[in-house]
């Protein structure tokens, strides 16, 4: 009877041991990249008529810089943007922004057009180099 | 020899009456002494079983028992002829299993829980090693790499960004010496340089580092009439100013190849993409008050493209 038991205990003892190795070895050899985030994060407030805006929420760490794209249909002029447009491109409606020195926060990118705009014909991608990995992070932006 | 169904594997056990024992041995008037010798067991035996102490004994005993009475087996049972192997009642041999339980207790416990211990005895140890690494870590080495572009145009500036790294809590001081190729010049540094030889191409920093990156950034220029094609080359060295002052070289890039191209224009095809402005901007866009010209790499950025005026030693940017 004693011989029997001590198997049992043993085969209790082992299953514990089983599931308790690889938690440990998780927890010494679990990877970084496990726990990362978005470090940016994009979204319409206004997407549509005349008057766009963009809101950009940026998490810790920051990108060292960001560049926002916004492309308008073709024959839709940008009268004035807040902050101001690095680079337009008529021939295909593109417009870039670029941002230096980002420090963790939100901002929004407003943008009036000389005619209003319909609902889902707006398109924007942000792109940066994600601080953590040094990829190159090229996100869309949907309304 | 009476017949034992359970003698393979097992201890024969059987109930005596130890009453009918001390009977049957007083009416013969033999002593506990000869009866014990006639056994093999101790007179604290004979009389614990007498005493009915421990009821069962071992069948083997049990036949020399009635042997040394002059009686038959049966004749000193209880009901029941054999029990079960389980409770052996000799005091002797009680006390040895006693002790066994004892001893058997933690030997068990060691054998049923060596996993979780051996994991216990490594989490310890990694523990006490880390302990350690923490304690001795300001001994720990200090590294240094230097961020340098691909190719540069001739007369055109470019920046290096050195990053020593160490993991030492205390602030300590090193010396950074850094060798550019001859005709290089610089033109700024941040932090300021403690010294800097244009007849030697060195640049000294002596500053004070603690734990985690400290960022050294210059500018500089080549010779303008070097040829598209030369390879320079950067080396440099960081000393410690503390313990031992362990010197250490300066590890990353250490070469720079002279071309047409814009340090920017990693690819070299005259314009300078979205990648290509986030990576300079990446390489030294977090130091402060460094002037890398910022401003030309903007404006290409914005526009179609560049192109190297080899006659004005100048970008001449396209619409």
């Amino acid at each position: 009877m004693k011989r029997i038991q001590f198997s049992q205990q043993n085969q209790v003892s082992r299953t514990l041991g089983r599931m308790l190795l690889p938690l440990l070895l998780g927890i010494f050899f679990l990877p970084a990249s496990a726990f990362s985030k978005e470090t940016v994060r994009c979204k319409y407030l206004q997407s549509q008529g005349q008057n766009i805006r963009l809101e950009v929420s940026v998490q810790f760490p920051p990108p060292g810089s960001l560049i926002v794209i916004q492309q308008v249909p073709v024959g839709i002029n940008i009268e004035h943007a807040t902050p101001p447009i690095k680079k337009f491109n008529k021939q295909n409606g593109e417009a870039k922004w670029l941002f230096k020195g980002i420090k963790p926060g939100t901002f929004v990118i407003e943008m009036a057009l000389d005619k209003p705009i319909g609902a889902g014909t707006i398109k924007g991608e942000v792109r940066y180099m994600d601080p953590v990995s040094g990829a190159m992070i090229k996100m869309p932006i949907t309304p | 020899m009476p017949d034992n169904s359970i003698y393979s594997g097992g201890i024969a056990m059987v109930k005596i009456d130890g009453g009918k024992v001390r009977q049957l041995r007083e009416k013969k008037e033999l002593t506990q002494l000869y009866v014990a010798t006639v056994v093999g067991v101790t007179t604290d035996t004979i009389s614990r079983w007498e005493n009915r102490r421990y009821p069962t004994i071992k069948k083997e005993n049990a036949v020399k028992l009635a042997e040394a009475l002059e009686v038959t087996l049966p004749e000193i049972l209880e009901q029941e002829e054999e029990v079960s192997e389980a409770s052996e009642t000799e005091g002797y041999e009680q006390e040895e299993e006693k002790e066994e339980i004892v001893g058997y207790g933690f030997q068990d416990f060691l054998k049923r829980n060596y996993l979780i211990l051996s994991a216990l005895i490594i989490i310890a140890g990694a523990a006490i090693v880390i302990g350690w690494w923490y304690m001795n870590r300001q001994e720990a080495s200090v590294t240094a790499r230097r961020l340098l572009p691909q190719h540069a145009a001739p007369g055109k500036p470019f920046p290096v960004v050195i990053e020593v790294e160490t993991k030492a809590e205390n602030p300590f001081s090193i010396i950074i010496k850094e060798n550019m190729p001859h005709g290089c010049t610089m033109l700024q540094s941040i932090p300021p340089s403690t010294t800097a030889d244009s007849t030697t191409s060195t640049i000294k920093w002596i500053s004070k580092i603690q734990k985690n990156k400290t960022l050294f950034a210059y500018t500089a220029k080549t010779d303008p009439q070097l040829g598209a094609g030369m390879m320079l080359k950067f080396s440099g060295t960081v000393t410690l100013r503390r313990g031992k002052g362990v010197m250490a070289d300066i590890g990353g890039k250490s070469q720079l190849e002279i071309t047409d191209f814009h340090w920017a224009d990693t690819n070299e095809d005259g314009r300078i993409d979205d990648s290509e402005i986030l990576a300079a901007y990446d390489l030294v866009g977090s130091i402060k008050g460094l002037d890398f010209g910022q401003d030309k790499i903007e404006e290409i950025w914005a526009s179609s493209g560049y192109r190297w005026n080899e006659a004005k030693h100048e970008y001449t940017v396209l619409p």
